[in-house]
């Protein structure tokens, strides 16, 4: 029997085991992007004893639809990309949290404690914090009340819903652009709106959205006010040329400003940059000894999927290379 | 050929191990079937056979409208999940795409008569004291 | 669990625009998928606890 689209997602149902809070693991590995999976991979090749504390599986993958700078790969469907870094990890049967977020990280004495959001502590002699970035706000009168009500930070989750309406998209750098032709392809009436000066997108991108010929452009200003009760209905821009504001009827806001780390259980215990940046070395060091730190959560430039696998790759066998010069492996 | 790939299956069949208690799986659908209701009704059929411990059975939301009623089912296809006693679980639509890995893990749960949450968030949720209805409005992936 | 597609009215009533979109007692939204705990506190806050 044959039915039209029928899809069944079993990821899920590869058993992992719960880690165990009363061991001390050799790494904890913590979040479940790019940079903690692999690292995942080479820990369990060095049959280290670790486990892994992450909310989901997949990281900032699972927020966009193709991806054609992964090696070996003119194009592929990031799910599908995502679905075989987790099988990949999954098939070392290294006990995983799934669920919980992460609210603390302490060193007492040579061991590292982990405290998760349901009091659960969990120990380890070795860190590897890639626990990424979350989408940064444009802290502004409305937003917090209206997310998922017509604000929106993910277009390939959300723009179906966007079908034919008014929407206004936020920002000016490659994400901004992406998320217009992914409201354009469902036939959204997109209004870009930038900040500063022109645009960043990188040129092959502005070419395409400029080629639809149907997205309005508007930079130099500033959203100063999203309206709404239930849900969007309109924003406030300033020009910040003439100082002039006025509103702009619209049914969704996207906005794709860029990117915060999520630093919070480690920002008092390591050293940041002015951005939040967690500072690590080439070894993926961090401040703390034995606190390794990989993907976009740190200080390496460049936030590509394949410069968090190779930093997550490293951190691992940086955190290997500690223990045995320890002498505790 | 069922619905299910041989790998998915044997990863169904293994996560079944698990059940140690019976589990009723109530399917409400309608004479004249709905694609979707069918979808569901297949799916359900196989899964079910999948463990001795579940059993699958299938009513009329129309001609059988007052069990709909008992169960609280006001549209279909439906999918009711019955341990020891009713635990609210409650599928609309068919469970398919990212929510099969959630059907599977309920069935797996009430067969374990245990929701594997930590003992801290129970302990939150001890403190409610009425009935709570929840509806998670989710999209196919 | 309910899919939205198949239930549109539903999604329309409770003004789903993201997903998943979770609603307590017909009145309070949770929107996202947050922790185990952050839901259990979700649905205290919404019976007043």
């Amino acid at each position: 029997m044959d039915f039209p689209s029928f899809s069944l997602d079993t990821s899920l149902l590869e058993e992992a085991n719960e880690p165990d809070p009363e061991i001390t693991y050799d790494l904890l590995i913590l979040g479940g992007g790019p940079a903690a999976m692999s690292a995942a991979v080479y820990a369990a090749r060095k049959m280290m004893n670790l486990a892994i504390i992450t909310k989901d599986f997949g990281g900032q993958v699972r927020e966009t639809s193709e991806v054609e700078n992964w090696l070996g790969f003119q194009s592929i469907n990031a799910k599908d990309l995502a679905d075989s870094f987790e099988e990949h990890v999954k098939s070392f049967g290294i006990p995983v949290s799934l669920g919980r977020a992460i609210t603390e990280v302490k060193k007492q004495g040579d061991t590292f404690r982990v405290w998760t959001d349901d009091a659960t502590v969990y120990s380890s002699r070795t860190i590897i914090l890639s626990t990424g970035k979350r989408h940064r706000l444009l802290n502004v009168p409305g937003e917090q009340e209206l997310v998922g009500r017509g604000l929106a930070y993910c277009a390939t989750c959300d723009a179906p819903f966007f079908k034919g309406k008014k929407v206004v998209v936020a920002g000016g750098g490659n994400s901004a652009f992406t998320t217009v032709l992914d409201l354009v392809k469902v036939e959204a009436e997109v209004t870009l709106i930038n900040f500063i000066k022109g645009w960043q997108a990188d040129g092959p991108l502005q070419k395409r959205v400029e080629q639809t010929g149907t997205v309005s452009m508007l930079d130099y200003r500033q959203i100063v006010k999203i309206e709404g009760k239930d849900k969007v209905t309109g924003v406030v821009v300033k020009n910040r040329e003439s100082e002039k504001e006025e509103k702009l009827k619209t049914d969704g806001v996207f906005v794709e400003i860029g990117l915060l780390p999520n630093n919070q259980s480690v920002k008092d215990l390591v050293e940041l940059n002015d951005q939040g940046e967690v500072i690590v070395d080439c070894t993926c060091q961090t401040s703390v000894q034995g606190l390794y730190a990989a993907g976009d959560v740190t200080t390496v430039p460049h936030k590509q999927i394949v410069i968090a696998a190779g930093e997550g790759a490293k951190a691992a066998l940086s955190a290997y290379s500690y223990l045995v010069n320890k002498s505790l492996l | 050929m069922g619905i299910l790939k041989d790998k998915d299956r044997n990863k169904v069949q293994n996560l079944f191990k698990q059940i140690d208690n019976d589990v009723t799986i109530l399917m409400f659908t309608q004479e004249t079937e709905c694609q979707r209701c069918e979808m569901t009704r297949k799916m359900l059929e196989e899964i079910s056979g999948l463990s001795d411990r579940i059993s699958l059975e299938v009513h009329d939301f129309v001609a059988e409208g007052d069990l709909a009623k008992k169960h609280g089912v006001d549209k279909i296809p439906a999918t009711v999940l019955l341990g020891d006693k009713d635990y609210g679980i409650r599928f609309y639509g068919v469970p398919a795409g990212y929510e099969f890995n959630v059907l599977i893990q309920d069935i797996r749960d009430v067969g374990k008569r245990n929701p594997g949450l930590s003992e801290a968030v129970t302990a939150e949720l001890a403190k409610i004291d009425e009935p709570i209805h929840l509806q998670v409005i989710i999209s196919p992936t | 669990m309910v899919e939205g597609s198949e239930f549109p009215f539903l999604a329309v009533k409770y003004n789903v625009q993201g997903v998943p979109h979770t609603v307590i007692n017909e009145e309070h939204s949770v929107i996202g998928a947050p922790s185990e705990m952050e839901f259990a506190r979700e649905i205290l806050k919404a019976v007043g606890k």
